[in-house]
């Protein structure tokens, strides 16, 4: 009887670890999150090297002669963690890592006032929000998550 | 200690939102019970969120409101993917199984002719993979947005850039530098 007990247990016990050990290492993983502050506006100016990802892509849709990087930050978040970066203006940006599933990471955004939003993106997805006015142009914030795949 | 003390309340509480969801299975789905039933903080909890999931379904689209940002809106739409997830997860599941158990039921393989079967099972493959045809094993590219809320405002969602998407908050008339796109309001 005791044996069985014995033996019960420890299958218990493996199961119980084997069942929990990938939400467990998702836990302690951390991601990081390019976050670049931009401001792109009609007033004559340079483009900032730092955003050339950001300007290609703005440039397929959107038609502006400067582009400013105001800010860039790159956050290590763990899972359920929130990152906030303090936008022109004093209002907060905050990006959360939700969870690491095949197709990316899900990710809760946050404009404070403007949007929020939940996205899956992959690994070294751009993601764009922008519209605000600011100045004489219009804010832009893009996020960047990188992590390295399992 | 701190750390592990974090992580520990972080697991304990995706086990919580799974158990509510009804996506814990098996052993882990009694363990939990039994933390259940000999926690009253715990079942407390449970209670709470069973309180907040009626209470955001029986409300409708609300405006961002940035004191409760961290706690409620953050959280909740984000639980309702992963459940969406994971249905179509299990959906898919239980049609492959169909799909083998029909295939283990055709007439048409008997005995003889398995081992053509299986040739020509074999060179199809192959042939998937030299066209490059079984696309879902390259890793994905483009995002996918699963919620999104500006509070009225009519937002423009381009996702057609490949490694980049784009989203466009339309409030100002003067949006005059907007050079193409179609317009969708989510």
């Amino acid at each position: 009887m005791k044996r069985f007990s014995f033996g019960l247990l420890v299958v218990i016990v493996s199961g119980a670890l084997l069942a929990g050990s990938p939400a467990w290492s998702q836990a302690e993983r951390r991601f990081s999150v390019k976050v670049t502050v931009a401001e792109i506006s009609d007033a004559a100016g340079k483009i900032d090297k730092r955003a050339k990802r950001l300007d290609l892509n703005l440039r397929k849709k959107f038609k502006y002669n400067s582009l400013r990087v105001i800010k860039e930050r790159r956050l290590k978040l763990r899972i359920d963690e929130v990152g906030s970066v303090k936008l022109p203006g004093g209002r907060m940006f905050r990006v959360r890592p939700l969870d690491l599933g095949d197709r990316g990471l899900l990710m809760a955004v946050g404009w404070e006032g403007e949007v929020m939003m939940d996205m899956r993106a992959p690994n070294n997805h751009l993601l764009v929000i922008g519209g605000p006015a600011h100045k004489g142009g219009q804010l832009v914030v893009s996020i960047e998550p990188q992590y390295k795949s399992d | 200690m701190n750390s592990t003390g974090a992580e520990e309340i972080g697991r304990s509480q995706r086990d919580l939102n799974a158990y509510h969801d009804g996506e814990l299975s098996g052993l882990r789905r009694w363990i939990f019970e039994r933390r259940l039933s000999r926690s009253p903080s715990l079942r407390a909890e449970l209670e709470e969120l069973k309180r907040l999931s009626r209470w955001v379904q029986g409300s409708g689209p609300q405006p961002p409101s940035v004191d409760v940002w961290d706690d409620i809106a953050l959280r909740l739409p984000a639980i309702d993917a992963q459940s969406a997830e994971q249905r179509q997860r299990r959906a898919e599941q239980r049609e492959r199984r169909a799909e083998r158990r029909e295939w283990r039921g055709a007439d048409w393989l008997a005995d003889r002719s398995r081992p053509l079967a299986a040739a020509a099972v074999a060179v199809a493959l192959a042939l998937a993979l030299f066209l490059g045809i079984m696309e879902d094993a390259a890793p994905p590219t483009s995002g996918i947005i699963r919620w999104l809320d500006t509070g009225g405002r009519s937002v423009m969602v381009l996702e057609d850039q490949g490694d980049a998407t784009i989203v466009w908050l339309l409030d100002a008339p003067e949006d005059g530098i907007l050079e193409g796109g179609s317009r969708e309001a989510v």
